[in-house]
């Protein structure tokens, strides 16, 4: 449905698109993902039409975006303030788009209400925005977003803007009216969790690339790159090489690894906290020896700050009835077997 | 001791406060005493008789009726097409990422940096070159002249609150930009329109320089029918006039703080100067 | 500004964007503003340079810069002082007594009497000056209540110099609502937190005040100062109403070389003399002052 090809955007000599390339399927919801400044936002308004790119294509089933102005562009957009209007009542605002489209005033009402039915505001049709909660404003934006029937979705930060209990509930609220609809949806984030859980497929984007597009299980464990690695969950990256055995860290050890599926000139080690046991096994096989930081009491758990072959730190959960390590003690983890992934240093 | 100091540093602030308040109003209770003087001249104050001969004076005077039309008239010309042209001035610069909006908005402030007699005299010999010389005319387009930056400013500052993520949201509906800019900008804008318009009224009312140099004997605003009789011969007409001058600018003040809140304009007009 | 925020890339955007409905919609003013100042301010630079012929409206040929020369006559430079040096001093008071109105009108605790002080400096703003004037004339003038009160100062209605006072007292009246709604502005901006913070670390109010508040203020300070010289040497109803012919600012002087003398050219060259003093008094001290006060 969503066709993005090789865009490329400077901004005054900063270059903030690389050639970003992605794709989103019918009724398929894409996250785009990276950190401030990687250039998603870029993309998405790219894609509005709020922004021109230099050079890259935009292709929105079949037709070309890039010749079209934004407001004959028919994609719904969800902005990370919800951009409601004031003056308007949540009704009004929804039905913004069906007055500029011609639609008649009783199937405008419909619609609405179908919308705001859709979006559980039933009964807050005539409210303000300045009546309205944050939630509140976000479902309002979202049903003037799609009121119109769009073939894109467009949403900016969807949750950010709300405290930490309301966007879990939102989340899960998000993903069912979204797969309910079936529009295919871009959504651009900085927060991995918000991706994982509303997205079908992710694309990390870092320095005006994609580096990887997959579900969110494939570029949690098959990271194309260190960035995304990194970015993704927490990691324990390892330098060192690859040998007959397995991997050579640089400080010596070795490490039983599987052979890397993409081919690349350096690699690290990629391992999971999760794959991390306290202590030596037997046979001794995949050990590794790190330096206990700090620990921090969590309500599930206890996490314990190692310091691992001189990475940075990484985040241990220990269950409470563990004997805890004290700072500075040196202690050994084990790896499970199938925990220690190549993964090279730059994507392909 | 220090504590003595800050208690008559503070008691000055206060003095000076108090004396500033009586100093700006002071004056013009006399005028609205002495307005209603029956004697015929202009004698010690106060005045012991009573009566409304000065304001029967003014309102049965042809030249000062007859400049009182003029002035409404031009008034309300005036400040109808500053307000158009500043308000899509305004509509246009609100977007920070113009080219050149900064340049642009100085250009349009600039009438205030020129003094009014500049503005009148330039424009009486430039109209008189091009063969413009109807009275009226000429004080209309001096009047837009030095009205155009307060309408633009107020217009411009109400329209803070409008963020282009709305815009933008409207555009993404399926608005064309000047359609997004009428449903979304232009409501926002409401209190700036009507303040900027009413403020372009009572400067072109209240306007001498520009009105002098563009007037004729025929036409005349009410400042300058009521400034040439005055210095012939000053006597208490000028006092009523001041006194209803007074009333009226009462009875907006209180129209403005039901609509808009005396505060918020207070903010709004003292915001750049 | 705010757009779908997230990646900064806006900080880093340069201006470029001028889209075809912004071109529409300032063209008109723009227009306006070419037409009726631009143009007309042009043609009166020209008819500066052009001879006097007395007797006739019409100047004669050629070129000259008698008419600026003439300007650099003692007489006139006089003229040109005096109407600084009264400028200088309103706008010093006004922002004397103009800063304690502004604080008063936003930080007092009665709400009544923030209310009554905005609202006295916003209806002087929208009321008649002229008015105003006159009210000051019969107020302050030899039949004048106030009259004493010049006595007090150390000059009666009868001196010489009363005239000066009286249009003095016109010009603050006029800029002292100006600036003391500008600096309502910039007090506002403040926050009441630094106070309250230098309070808590041992101030007096006075203390605060100078260390703290004023400072802060100064570029709004400093703004309103050069608004209020730029409205006095501006300024024609002034000197026409109460000046008595005695008091002869650079505005009065340009329109008696037009209406009383009909000598053009030399009106014109005073206009555009004054027009450029006017653009140095904003600009260049302002420049200075930003010099001065780092913000």
């Amino acid at each position: 449905m969503l066709d993005v090809q090789n865009l490329t955007r400077s901004f005054g000599g900063a270059l903030a698109l690389d050639g970003a390339s992605l794709d989103a399927g019918p009724a398929e919801v894409v996250a785009l993902l990276g950190p401030s400044g990687c250039g998603k936002t870029t993309t998405l308004r790219i894609v509005a039409g709020f922004e021109t790119a230099d050079s890259g294509s935009v292709t929105l089933a079949g037709r070309d975006l890039i010749r079209l102005p934004a407001h004959q562009r028919d994609i719904g957009l969800v902005f990370q303030d919800y951009a409601l209007f004031p003056h308007m009542s949540a009704a009004d605002n929804i039905a913004y788009g069906l007055r500029r489209r011609g639609m008649a005033a009783p199937d405008r009402a419909r619609r609405v209400g179908e919308m705001l039915d859709l979006v559980r505001l039933a009964g807050l049709d005539a409210r303000r925005p300045s009546q309205l909660s944050g939630g509140q404003q976000q479902r309002v934006a979202l049903a003037r977003a799609l009121a119109i029937g769009p073939r894109l979705l467009l949403l900016d930060e969807p949750l950010s803007n709300l405290d930490a209990k309301l966007r879990s509930t939102l989340q899960a609220e998000l993903r069912g009216i979204l797969t309910r609809i079936g529009t295919t949806t871009l959504i651009v984030t900085h927060d991995q969790e918000e991706a994982m859980a509303l997205a079908d497929r992710i694309a990390i984007m870092s320095e005006g690339r994609v580096l990887q597009i997959g579900t969110p299980r494939q570029v949690y464990e098959q990271p194309a790159s260190r960035f995304v690695a990194e970015f993704l969950g927490q990691a324990l990256w390892l330098e060192g090489r690859m040998t007959q055995g397995g991997f050579l860290t640089t400080r010596g050890t070795l490490l039983r690894c599987p052979t890397p599926r993409r081919v690349a000139r350096q690699y690290g080690l990629l391992i999971r906290p999760e794959s991390l046991r306290l202590g030596e096994a037997e046979g001794g096989e995949n050990q590794l020896s790190a330096t206990v930081q700090s620990s921090r009491y969590r309500g599930e758990a206890t996490l314990l700050d190692l310091l691992v072959e001189g990475s940075a730190p990484v985040a241990l959960a220990i269950p409470h009835e563990t004997a805890l390590p004290e700072p500075g003690q040196t202690v050994s983890l084990t790896v499970v077997p199938g925990g220690c992934l190549p993964v090279p240093l730059e994507a392909g | 001791m220090i504590r003595l100091l800050d208690i008559a540093a503070r008691l000055l602030v206060r003095f000076a406060v108090l004396a500033a308040v009586l100093f700006l109003l002071v004056p013009l209770l006399v005028a609205c005493l002495l307005s209603f003087d029956d004697r015929s001249f202009l004698g010690a104050f106060p005045p012991r008789e009573f009566s409304l001969r000065w304001y029967r004076a003014f309102a049965s005077n042809p030249t000062y009726m007859d400049g009182l039309m003029v002035s409404l008239q031009l008034g309300v010309v005036a400040a109808a097409i500053a307000t158009i042209l500043g308000t899509m001035g305004a509509l246009a610069l609100m977007d920070p990422r113009l080219a050149g909006r900064d340049a642009l908005e100085a250009v349009f402030l600039s009438p205030k940096f020129v003094p009014t007699v500049v503005i009148g005299f330039s424009l009486l010999v430039f109209t008189a070159r091009l063969g413009i010389f109807d009275p009226f005319t000429r004080l209309v387009m001096g009047h837009v002249v030095i009205t155009l930056p307060f309408t633009l400013r107020a217009v411009l500052a109400s329209l803070i609150g409008v963020k282009r993520s709305q815009i933008e949201a409207a555009i993404s509906l399926g608005a064309s930009e000047a359609r997004a800019l009428w449903d979304v900008a232009v409501p926002a804008a409401r209190s700036g329109i009507v303040a900027g318009a009413a403020m372009a009224f009572v400067l072109s009312f209240d306007e001498v320089a520009v009105s002098l140099f563009l007037s004729d004997a025929f036409t005349q605003t009410l400042p300058i029918a009521l400034v040439a009789e005055m210095r012939a011969n000053l006597n208490l007409t000028i006092a009523a006039v001041s006194t209803i001058f007074l009333a009226a600018t009462l009875l907006l003040l209180v129209l403005l703080d039901r609509t808009i809140g005396i505060e918020r304009l207070a903010g709004d007009v003292g915001a750049r100067g | 500004m705010d757009a779908a925020v997230g990646d900064g890339d806006h900080t880093a955007r340069p201006a470029g964007v001028m889209p075809r409905l912004a071109i529409w919609l300032v063209t008109p003013g723009l227009l306006l503003l070419a037409l009726l100042m631009g143009g007309p301010v042009l043609l009166l630079a020209l008819e500066s340079l052009k001879p006097y012929v007395p007797g006739s409206v019409r100047p004669g040929e050629g070129i000259t810069f008698a008419h600026y020369r003439e300007l650099l006559q003692p007489a006139y430079l006089f003229y040109f002082w005096e109407t600084f040096r009264i400028g200088l001093i309103v706008a010093s008071l006004s922002i004397l007594f103009g800063a304690p109105l502004a604080f008063a009108a936003v930080r007092s605790p009665s709400a009544l009497v923030r209310k009554f002080l905005l609202a006295l400096l916003v209806g002087l703003l929208v009321m008649s000056l002229i008015a105003r004037l006159y009210a000051i004339e019969m107020a302050w003038g030899s039949n004048g209540p106030l009259a004493p009160l010049g006595a007090l100062l150390g000059i009666a209605p009868r001196h010489p110099r009363y005239a000066e006072v009286q249009v003095g007292i016109g010009l603050l009246h006029f800029t002292l609502p100006v600036v003391a709604l500008m600096l309502v502005g910039a007090f506002r901006a403040l926050s009441p937190r630094l106070e309250e913070a230098a309070a808590s670390l041992g101030a007096t109010r006075s203390d605060a005040m100078i260390s703290v508040v004023l400072p802060l203020a100064a570029p709004g300070i400093v703004s309103a100062f050069l608004v209020a010289l730029a409205m006095c040497i501006s300024n024609f109803v002034a000197p026409l109403v109460l000046g008595r012919g005695v008091v002869v600012f650079t505005t009065s002087l340009m329109y008696t070389r037009f209406a009383d003398i009909g000598n053009y050219p030399s009106g014109a060259a005073i206009g555009i003399t004054m027009l450029i003093l006017a653009f140095l008094v904003v600009y260049g001290l302002s420049a200075l002052a930003r010099r001065l006060i780092p913000r």
